[in-house]
């Protein structure tokens, strides 16, 4: 008998793993340069709000998908507009994220391969992973967690003897506002993004606390990408840091242990693809549980290929150079937010109104 | 069950060996390993000349060869070696770059940007300014110890930098900070060449002084040392020092050295605060007197303290008064503590630098003097 429920320990690292997907892009922020730190730790405090949100949405509905929730709130018609909506942010995110890995390679390792079969290959494990269930993925990520925090920790540590502690100085120099301007694009890259991890929530136990599962990888995961933004601009300096695309990477190529153990930034560019394949993944499963929702698709499978398909030639085309990529920054929050605040805000607010007001009729469609 | 098993592991390795790697695979032996390259003005109508040494894998020795090409950007001229020879350049071992001092002068961004942003070669390359005519000459003398003449360059100056302290060897991330900030300067390590016997050999020689880009003074080895003084990268070294006569009699060897630098602006003027705190061994003792007692050790201590502050003092103005360019990163120190003010008075800093205050303070203790207690004796 396999077991199809995904533990506590396996959600946080998923949460986990989906959060540090983007790392590629946080090593180092151009705004708030040595303060790059402080704009994560803002960030990770902006988000408890919406930590509490999302908890309370999968409280009020255990062992129900996102998408269910939406319909049995907001009715068949408007629910499966809603969903719409989701499944469009999934695939967006899901083809920006197969993108900027792909594009993480190809600039630095693979110079001449092409990206599309770096797409097919990531597309390929992802769907084989996905067509065997969503724990899967939960199973994967916690495996995948242990190399992640071992290759920042060990990397941070024999980098070291190459850190000028003076690159930090003037310390928390930022005018708060442009801190809180920052912080909020940092809320909605990456931490906001996990609104598309809650379908995943269905497949776990109603005896977790999803409040307790999402803090402790928020605490995880602040750690992890504070450590790193101050080991890139430790080693490499502001100037430096803000020259290049992958912070990270550059840092990692400096250091050495020895003669002998050089080029460790295969480290982390492994752990960084990685975890953008935890994201992507994240991404196809709930634009593919969505559009079955929608559309009635037979099957999980044809969905998920779909889905797959989909997002796999939206990546081709979603931006033509890496300086877009980046552009495409401090316009985000508006469109993110309206996913990751207004419409599971709505789907509260409509949900607890609606629980007072007929509270047997929705517990008993619960029950059900 | 066993035979589906059996076939899964077959197509499992099957794909490790077909689907991993890159698409354009590149063996060994089809490449040319460059250890490092010399950048001159062109000759021939371009406006580069580059001189790559390289690394012929296919001999069980590896043995130098020389390649020139001309282009007119830095990448140019490195693709247009592919046409005189059957391999192609590899930049990922690359330890070093010379310069030569008349294109160092003209600016040195244009020749920095092809290995920042390239993916092949490596952030923690050098830099060096070739004190000689030309950069390529110095590729052309013979190494005394490894087979590569770039390699030998390069261990000497980290051994130089490690040991002797009259180099300062920057690594490219580095000289990419300094060039960037308003506080600091930039300053590359020099190579020259020097006569050893009747055979002509490379030698470390201080470092050059930039102004933005563009080099504009040098530095002796002994000045190189107190800079390195200054900038707290002391990690060994000797100190001279002549106690009771005109010529060095007692050597220093330096253990450990701290700097702290210490900026205070006091009525918006700006003065800086160094202290040097070094611990020595009293390793040689020329002169005829005995010093191995607590006065004697006092007074060597003292003498030495105020040589290195002589010296820290004189370098100070030389470069204050010579080239005003703040290679010591004063201001960087001050915008990292007073960011307010330096925030006003960032645009006046090469004007406030001239005329900066420095107060010195040093330190010099001598923690042992050896395996001897005493001064080589001369009977009557």
């Amino acid at each position: 008998m396999l077991n199809h429920t995904i533990t506590a320990k396996q959600a946080q690292c998923l949460i986990s793993m989906f959060w540090l997907g983007t790392m590629i892009l946080l090593g180092y922020n151009k705004t708030l340069k040595q303060d790059s730190w402080a704009g994560i730790l803002l960030a990770a405090i902006l988000f408890l709000p919406l930590l509490f949100l999302y908890a309370r949405i999968i409280r009020l509905f255990p062992c129900q998908d996102f998408f269910s929730i939406m319909i049995k709130v907001f009715g068949n018609v408007l629910g499966k507009i809603f969903s719409a909506a989701m499944v469009f942010y999934s695939i967006h995110l899901g083809s920006l994220v197969l993108k900027h890995s792909t594009q993480f390679i190809t600039d630095l390792n693979l110079t001449a391969t092409p990206q599309a079969l770096i797409f097919l290959f990531l597309s390929l494990i992802a769907l084989w992973s996905l067509v065997h269930g969503p724990e899967n993925l939960g199973r994967l990520s916690k495996f995948a967690y242990v190399v992640l925090i071992g290759a920042v920790i060990v990397t941070t540590l024999m980098g070291c003897k190459d850190m000028n502690f003076d690159n930090l100085k003037p310390v928390l120099n930022t005018n708060y506002k442009v801190l809180l301007g920052q912080s909020v694009i940092l809320l909605t890259v990456p931490f906001g993004e996990s609104v598309i991890c809650l379908p995943f929530f269905a497949a776990v136990s109603s005896l977790v606390n999803p409040l307790k599962v999402f803090l402790k990888a928020l605490a995880v995961t602040t750690g992890l990408m504070i450590l790193a933004n101050l080991r890139n601009v430790l080693i490499l300096g502001t100037e430096t840091a803000d020259m290049y695309y992958y912070p990270a990477y550059q840092a990692i190529s400096i250091v050495s242990l020895g003669d002998f153990f050089t080029r460790m930034e295969i480290l982390i560019g492994l752990s960084l693809v990685l975890a953008g394949f935890f994201k992507f993944a994240t991404c196809v499963y709930t634009a593919s549980l969505g559009l079955r929702k929608i559309i009635n698709f037979p099957t999980p499978q044809s969905a998920i290929v779909q889905s797959i398909l989909v997002i796999f030639t939206l990546a081709t085309m979603v931006y033509s150079n890496t300086i877009e990529m980046l552009d495409f920054f401090p316009y985000y929050p508006y469109y993110a937010m309206s996913f990751q605040l207004i419409l599971p805000l709505a789907i509260l607010i409509t949900a607890e109104i609606k629980m007072r007001k007929k509270k047997p009729e929705i517990a008993q469609s619960i029950t059900n | 069950m066993r035979v589906l098993k059996s076939i899964c592991i077959l197509v499992l390795v099957l794909c490790m060996l077909c689907f991993t790697g890159c698409w354009n695979y590149r063996e060994l032996d089809n490449l040319s390993m460059v250890s490092g390259f010399a950048i001159d003005k062109g000759q021939e109508g371009h406006k580069y000349h580059l001189t790559f040494e390289l690394l012929n894998l296919v001999e069980d020795k590896p043995k130098p060869k020389l390649l020139e090409s001309e282009g007119d950007t830095i990448f140019d001229a490195i693709r247009n070696a592919v046409s005189k020879t059957q391999k192609k350049l590899f930049f990922s071992h690359c330890k070093a770059v010379i310069i030569s001092k008349e294109l160092a002068e003209e600016g040195i961004r244009p020749l920095i940007d092809f290995c920042l942003s390239d993916a092949e070669p490596r952030l923690s390359i050098n830099y060096l300014i070739s004190n000689e005519k030309t950069a390529a000459e110095i590729l052309k003398i013979k190494p005394i110890t490894d087979s590569l003449q770039i390699i030998e360059v390069w261990k000497t100056m980290q051994l130089d930098a490690s040991q002797l302290s009259k180099t300062y060897a920057v690594r490219l991330y580095q000289a990419t900070d300094m060039l960037a900030s308003n506080g600091i300067s930039l300053v590359l390590p020099c190579i020259k060449i020097n006569k050893n016997g009747d055979v002509p050999i490379t030698e470390l020689n201080g470092t050059a002084i930039f102004k933005k880009d563009k080099m504009i003074a040098h530095l002796t080895p002994d000045e190189t040392k107190t800079l390195l003084f200054i900038k707290n990268q002391i990690t060994g070294g000797l100190l001279l020092v002549n106690v009771d006569s005109i010529e060095p009699n007692i050597t220093l060897e330096i253990g450990d050295n701290r700097t702290k630098i210490n900026p205070v602006i006091k009525n918006e003027i700006p003065s800086i605060d160094i202290a040097m705190d070094t611990r020595v061994t009293l390793a040689e003792n020329t002169s005829d007197s005995d010093y191995y007692n607590p006065e004697g050790i006092r007074k060597v201590e003292k003498i030495a303290s105020e040589t290195l502050k002589n010296d820290t003092n004189k370098l100070i103005k030389k470069v204050q008064n010579e080239c005003a360019s703040d290679i010591f990163g004063f201001g960087d120190t001050i915008h990292q503590n007073y960011p307010d003010w330096w925030k006003a008075n960032e645009k006046n800093w090469d004007k406030t630098f001239r005329s900066l205050k420095c107060n010195v303070s040093v330190n010099i203790e001598i923690k042992s003097t050896s395996v001897t207690k005493s001064y080589v004796k001369v009977g009557e």
